[in-house]
């Protein structure tokens, strides 16, 4: 069965955008220019916190692999700063691998914005 | 029938007296039927949200006891939101000073401002001061139930 090779998909992506990720670590911040993320659509819901309810954004990135770098691992808690002109940065809640076989494509990103 | 409730009245002076307590960057002290932070209701964060909570208890004494005639409890969420993002330092301590406050306001206090009832006291349930769904939603939120022993006229 030959190997499908997606690392490099990302390339043929339309949508992309430039952000940058900055994986935050207790010995120093770490920040990656991102080229070609994609941004997921963004949904809201008022979630119930005790007994209260709170809207809420959520959304999703998509970081490439080889743009991320093999060295870096994203965690929840990292961040995605957009490139508008106002910068908006995404807190990360939680990361999923998405490869194909063992090529890795890249990192599926559960976001939130930060509340001002 | 004119006249106004106590509970009304309690969650009014409650509103009141925290307003008074001129908390450090908190303006927006906001009374409410059910607790959120939609734009309509808030204008910024932070805010003090105050609710009814839960339901009403009504206490009841022995046969040869008058202190439980008439006698409801009626409780109050007070909830704290402030912009976290998530930081476990930024205004940690702001946070935690508004709630002591406001405990210290309160607890074993009569709310002599209440006329449609004699409100003698007020029991404190301190909740959670950092919740932690709502820190992942980039708020810090805090808060407490206040718990008003209310003696009622009957007419």
């Amino acid at each position: 069965m030959p190997t499908i090779d997606i690392s490099n998909d990302y390339q043929y992506f339309d949508n992309i955008e430039a952000v940058t990720l900055t994986l935050e670590r207790n010995a120093g911040d770490t920040t990656v220019a991102i080229t070609k993320a994609l941004r997921g659509a963004k949904s809201t819901a008022e979630l119930s916190r005790m007994g209260a309810r709170f809207a809420t954004d959520s959304l999703t990135f998509f970081l490439p692999g080889n743009e991320v770098g093999s060295s870096n691992n994203v965690e929840p808690g990292d961040t995605i700063t957009d490139g508008a002109s106002t910068p908006v940065v995404y807190t990360i809640l939680d990361v999923s691998r998405v490869e194909a076989g063992s090529i890795l494509s890249g990192y599926k990103c559960s976001v939130t914005p930060e509340r001002t | 029938m004119a006249g106004t409730s106590a509970y009304n009245q309690i969650i009014d002076e409650v509103s009141t007296q925290i307003t008074a307590l001129s908390l450090s960057g908190l303006s927006n002290v906001v009374k409410m039927k059910s607790s959120t932070i939609r734009k309509k209701e808030v204008a910024g964060l932070p805010a003090c949200l105050i609710s009814p909570f839960g339901q009403p208890v009504m206490i009841k004494g022995d046969a040869a006891d008058n202190i439980g005639v008439n006698l409801i409890q009626y409780p109050v969420a007070v909830l704290l939101v402030q912009v976290g993002n998530q930081n476990q330092t930024t205004n940690f301590d702001r946070l935690a000073l508004w709630l002591e406050k406001i405990v210290m306001e309160f607890h074993h206090k009569e709310v002599a401002a209440v006329t449609a009832g004699n409100v003698y006291s007020c029991d404190v349930s301190p909740r959670e001061t950092f919740q932690q769904d709502a820190w992942l939603d980039n708020l810090d939120l805090g808060g407490l139930v206040l718990r008003f022993p209310c003696q009622l006229t009957r007419s």
